[in-house]
């Protein structure tokens, strides 16, 4: 792989509410690599999206990027000043977003803001942006892509809106697109469509792309390199395969373990991870992941631990990692089980088999 | 074994308290501080106004106790009189003392008020329930009648209720609440669509709810925040609309005062004496606002999502 | 786990089937629009045997919760049948169709919207028991907490509001309210699809845990069919209103006979790099047609790949017969020739 795009660097962001502060981004650092897909994986919550609106300035209110340097190409964009930072979005970087409805203008033609994406970058002349237009359709396989530049949005399926926003994506020749679970809301058929027209792009154009989602399958399917993201941190990173292969922090293996497969036949349960993510304005001490962690030792619950390399190109942040957790601790923590005792109980009192039905 | 699907490892067995709906809404309307005063000034118009009707004597036992004059003795010498010991807001034009001329409005007007919307209530909600939870020709039928009603003039349909019925105290309420329940009906029947439409009541439907406990307990209550907002806004108009009627001549007849009777009155002479208008026009203001604290109180009350 | 070892040995009745679609249909009528219909289902066959459960999938759109809707009686059908446990329930009404619902529960897909905001969540757990009538007030109090306690809550937040909950912890509150009456049968209509990861592998664990203990029959429908395959022993296939194959989990999966069941399962991705590296994805032309209006013959003619149209394909409508493993039936002129 070629050389750096993006990197960041011990990147903060932080919302200022009510309640007190949320540390949505605590301490990120990641890059991309010119051409290259890379995964970020997490629960909802865990600062996925806010990562990525980071990169591109876009922090909602009342949130604030309070450390950190994102470098692209050798620059500093949290240094941009308001031109320079235009000129990044769409024409540098592109991002797409979950809901392709909310992010289309619903009382203009698809081909014209596609053709404003353009213009409004200086990139390509009226002209040309009009031609391109339909050249850009065609390339992320929109059917009959002619006639379609002059239908609206609600005229476009849910598959075909995604499609016209990457089109809008790629209007600019981006290095990078960032894309936020851009599948999610489609159909299992149509997601594949999507994936596959990624693929072909990436390929195609060598456009580099950050995709966010909270699908394991997703990320092995598209991604090179993958982020799992807990609590705000970079809990592990590495490559896809390896990491799908011997993962070594206990929340990317619950996390691979938590859904199944559709290619096996059933394995006993699936690996849940009990409770629920913390609260980002008040984060457990010690490692953020210790209430949940089913290898839980004591120093976990001080410490926290810093990300180490644990394998070629992987780092991970914990203190114990997966390769030195006893066989029957895996095994335990695999065999959840539901409470026997309540459901005992529950039979025993259980109601006489036919009762009256309350009249009304 | 731990308990991997996240079952509380502790359990106390003593039975919480239940509470439902309507105890949780007292108790969060009671840290309401307008909404307490508001509903502790409508106890005290409500007091002042049953002490201002028994005994059934001209000033009730106000005027026994030596508090305020009476409604109805005239004393022209004495019109327009100012603020005394023996008519504290002093007089009217025809020497009438003003204070239990309020207090006996009151009676008049606050009964008006709150009848009316309790009318309102049971014809425009009932007539709203039935069209939005059974639909269908049902729905047809009873909102063609309501846009009937809605098409004529609201007074001159008072006007003929009054007429049919004959002019009397009661015929007004029944007049009132006879015309104005279309916009309740209107409200209801759209919040009971949207609501039917929900997965609660589904959810509730597929756990054996018959169709009346449904209304009970799942219609009314997630459809009476709106509803109590337009019943305490109607309050005050039924009270103008009365006065309305008395102008017309068909409202509460004189020397019997309700306070739209006497703003009306009062307008004749408003550059005499300002007072006349003035007085029973921060009775109304104050009881609008009053309900409105409590409407607001009540409806913040019955939201468990509300913070206070 | 087969279907024949969780059947509870208690069945009286001989009939191992609990539930059977009879060529149901459901029609919405566009107002305005003289005739025509949504036809959400459009003749489906179905068959759901006890202790087993039954995973039903399909685009969005074809007809999955309006099927759920007609099977537990909450619409009324078009046309057809659905006979639960003997009974033909689509000709009741009242306090007979309320009676059903002791033994029928169903699980809803949005644990936000599932919920009435303005109960608490024992008065939520508490009706359905007040419906039937179920012990004194005392034990209903006490059934209420156990089955927080069941469902893995914490048995003291009866007097806690919805809103008061995580998305995952709600849909626990629903699924203890379908279990409140003891039913024999629960749909569950994308119970875990609006979930996160982690949260939605505790309650599939959950929803797992509860079959065997009470020897439950599920109706499990879902978008995702890694988590169907996962929890059902058989699997059906809606396409545009109608059931087009029907299989054991691994049957359906290693032999589809289906064109389109071949081309739904080629399109999920597997969470295994090395798997994805080599899984080819069949691309389907074009969309789903609407269901006003739906295509001549097979229904999936325009988008298949293998459809001899014009030809048998666009002109005759292929029936659901056997083809493929035992216990398979698939609605194909060319069942199993791809
Ligand atoms: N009340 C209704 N009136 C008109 N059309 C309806 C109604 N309910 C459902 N439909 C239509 O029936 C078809 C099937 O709907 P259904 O909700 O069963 O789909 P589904 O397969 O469950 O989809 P999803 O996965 O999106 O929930 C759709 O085309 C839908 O628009
Ligand atoms: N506008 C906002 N105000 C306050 N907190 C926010 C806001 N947007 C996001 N957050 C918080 O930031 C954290 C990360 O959010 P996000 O990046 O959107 O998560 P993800 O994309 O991983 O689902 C969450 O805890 C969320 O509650
Ligand atoms: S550091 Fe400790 S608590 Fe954190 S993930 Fe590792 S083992 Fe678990
Ligand atoms: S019947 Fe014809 S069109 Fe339909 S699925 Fe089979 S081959 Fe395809
Ligand atoms: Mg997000
Ligand atoms: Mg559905």
């Amino acid at each position: 792989m070629g050389q750096i795009l993006l990197q960041v660097d011990d990147l903060h962001t932080q919302f200022f509410t009510s309640r007190g502060v949320v540390r949505a981004v605590d301490g990120v650092s990641l890059h991309i690599d010119a051409g290259e897909t890379l995964g970020i994986v997490g629960e909802s919550g865990c600062g996925k999206t806010i990562t990525a609106l980071s990169i591109l300035r876009l922090v909602p209110d009342p949130g604030r990027i309070t450390a950190g340097k994102i470098m692209f190409r050798g620059r500093d964009v949290t240094k941009f000043d308001d031109d320079e930072i235009r000129d990044f979005r769409g024409n540098d970087v592109a991002m797409i977003f979950q809901d392709p409805m909310t992010s289309l203008n619903p009382v203009t033609k698809v081909g014209f803001q596609i053709e404003e994406a353009m213009t409004a970058h200086n990139r390509f002349s009226a002209s040309l942006a009009r031609t391109r237009v339909v050249e850009l359709l065609k390339r992320v396989r929109v059917p009959a892509a002619e006639s379609r530049v002059k239908d609206y949005p609600h005229q476009f399926s849910g598959g075909m809106r995604q499609r016209a926003m990457i089109a809008m994506g790629l209007a600019n020749e981006p290095s990078l697109l960032i894309a936020d679970e851009p599948t999610t809301a489609l159909d299992v058929t149509v997601q594949a469509q999507i994936i596959q027209l990624m693929k072909q792009l990436n390929r195609e154009l060598g456009t580099a792309m950050m995709l966010i989602t909270h699908n394991m399958a997703l990320v092995a399917s598209l991604c090179q390199r993958v982020v799992v993201m807990y609590a705000g941190r970079i809990v592990e990173e590495g490559p896809v395969e390896q990491i799908f292969k011997s993962p070594q922090h206990p929340y990317t293996w619950s996390l691979l373990r938590s859904v199944p497969r559709v290619d096996e036949a059933r394995k006993d349960r699936l690996v849940s991870i009990h409770g629920l993510p913390p609260d980002l304005t008040n984060p457990p001490p010690g490692c953020k992941f210790h209430p949940r962690c089913p290898f839980v030792i004591d120093r976990c619950k001080i410490d926290e631990p810093g990300l180490s390399e644990v394998a070629a190109n992987q780092v991970a942040r914990c203190w114990v990692l997966m390769r030195n957790v006893k066989d029957e601790d895996v095994a335990a923590a695999k065999a959840s089980a539901l409470s026997l005792d309540a459901a005992k109980k529950l039979k025993a009192e259980a109601p006489p088999e036919v009762g009256t039905v309350a009249g009304g | 074994m731990a308990t991997a699907i996240g079952i509380a490892q502790q359990v106390d067995w003593d039975v919480p308290e239940q509470t439902g709906l309507w105890s949780d809404a007292w108790v969060r309307f009671r840290r309401n501080r307008l909404a307490v005063g508001g509903l502790a000034v409508i106890i005290v118009m409500i007091v002042l106004a049953i002490g201002a009707r028994l005994p059934a004597t001209p000033g009730g036992l106000w005027h026994i106790l030596h508090i305020t004059g009476d409604p109805v003795s005239q004393d022209v010498v004495n019109s327009y009189a100012l603020p005394s010991l023996q008519h504290p807001l002093g007089t009217d034009i025809l020497g009438r003392d003003q204070l239990s001329r309020i207090l006996y409005g009151a009676s008049i007007s606050l009964t008006i008020g709150i009848v009316v919307q309790i009318l309102i209530l049971f014809i425009g909600g009932g007539i709203g329930m039935a069209a939005g939870y059974f639909g269908g020709w049902v729905d047809n039928l009873l909102m063609r009648f309501t846009d009937i009603m809605y098409a004529f003039p609201d007074l001159l349909l008072v006007l003929v209720f009054v007429a049919a019925f004959g002019p009397s105290f009661w015929s007004i309420f029944i007049a009132l609440g006879l015309v104005y329940w279309v916009g309740l009906a209107r409200l209801v029947r759209g919040q009971v669509l949207s609501i039917k439409e929900k997965e609660y009541v589904e959810a509730a439907i597929m756990t054996g709810t018959a169709p009346l406990k449904l209304i009970v307990k799942h219609l009314v209550p997630n459809s009476l925040g709106p509803v109590i907002v337009t019943l305490t806004f109607g309050i005050p108009a039924a009270i103008f609309t009365e006065a309305a009627l008395s102008f017309l001549g068909i409202g509460i007849r004189p020397p019997e005062p309700s306070w739209g009777v006497m703003i009306e009155d009062g307008y004749g002479g408003i550059f005499a004496d300002p007072r006349q208008v003035i007085f029973p026009g921060i009775a109304v203001a104050l009881t609008m606002l009053s309900f409105t604290f409590v409407g607001d109180g009540l409806r913040d009350a019955l939201d468990p999502r509300m913070k206070r | 786990m087969q279907a024949a070892e969780k059947a509870p040995a208690t069945a009286v009745k001989a009939d191992p089937v609990l539930l059977r679609v009879k060529n149901a249909y459901k029609h919405f009528p566009i107002s305005g629009f003289g005739g025509l219909a949504v036809r959400a289902v459009d003749g489906v066959d179905l068959e759901i045997r006890r202790g087993e459960t039954l995973g039903l999938v399909g685009e969005s759109g074809c007809g999955k919760s309006t099927l759920a809707r007609l099977i537990t009686a909450l619409l009324p059908v078009t046309a057809g049948k659905v006979v639960f446990d003997g009974q033909d329930i689509t000709t009741l009404k009242g306090r007979r169709l309320r009676r059903i619902r002791r033994k029928m529960q169903m699980i809803f897909q949005d644990p936000f919207a599932s919920l009435d905001p303005r109960m608490t969540v024992g008065d939520i757990l508490q009706e359905p028991l007040d419906n039937f009538s179920i012990g004194s007030v005392r034990d209903r109090r006490r059934r209420v907490q156990e089955l927080l306690r069941l469902v893995g809550l914490n048995p003291n937040f009866t007097n806690r509001y919805p809103h008061e909950f995580s998305g995952g912890q709600r849909q626990r509150i629903g699924i203890a309210r379908a279990l409140a009456v003891n039913p024999s049968f629960i749909v569950c209509d994308e119970a875990v699809s609006a979930l996160d990861v982690s949260i939605q592998a505790q309650i599939i664990n959950l929803l797992q845990d509860l079959q065997n203990e009470f020897q439950l029959t599920y109706l499990f429908i879902a978008h995702d069919l890694a988590v169907v395959r996962h929890l059902s022993d058989r699997i059906a296939v809606m396409y545009l209103g109608k059931v087009v194959e029907t299989a054991g989990r691994n049957d359906i999966y290693e032999r589809p006979q289906h064109p389109y069941t071949k081309a739904l399962l080629s399109s999920i991705p597997v969470p295994d790099p090395a798997v994805e590296r080599e899984r080819a994805p069949i691309a389907l032309k074009g969309e789903i047609p609407s269901p006003v209006n739906p295509p001549s013959g097979c229904r999936f003619h325009p988008r298949c790949p293998i459809a001899r149209a014009p030809g048998v394909c666009s002109e005759q409508e292929p029936p659901l017969e056997p083809h493929g493993a035992r216990d398979q039936v698939a609605a194909c002129h060319f069942a199993g020739q791809f």
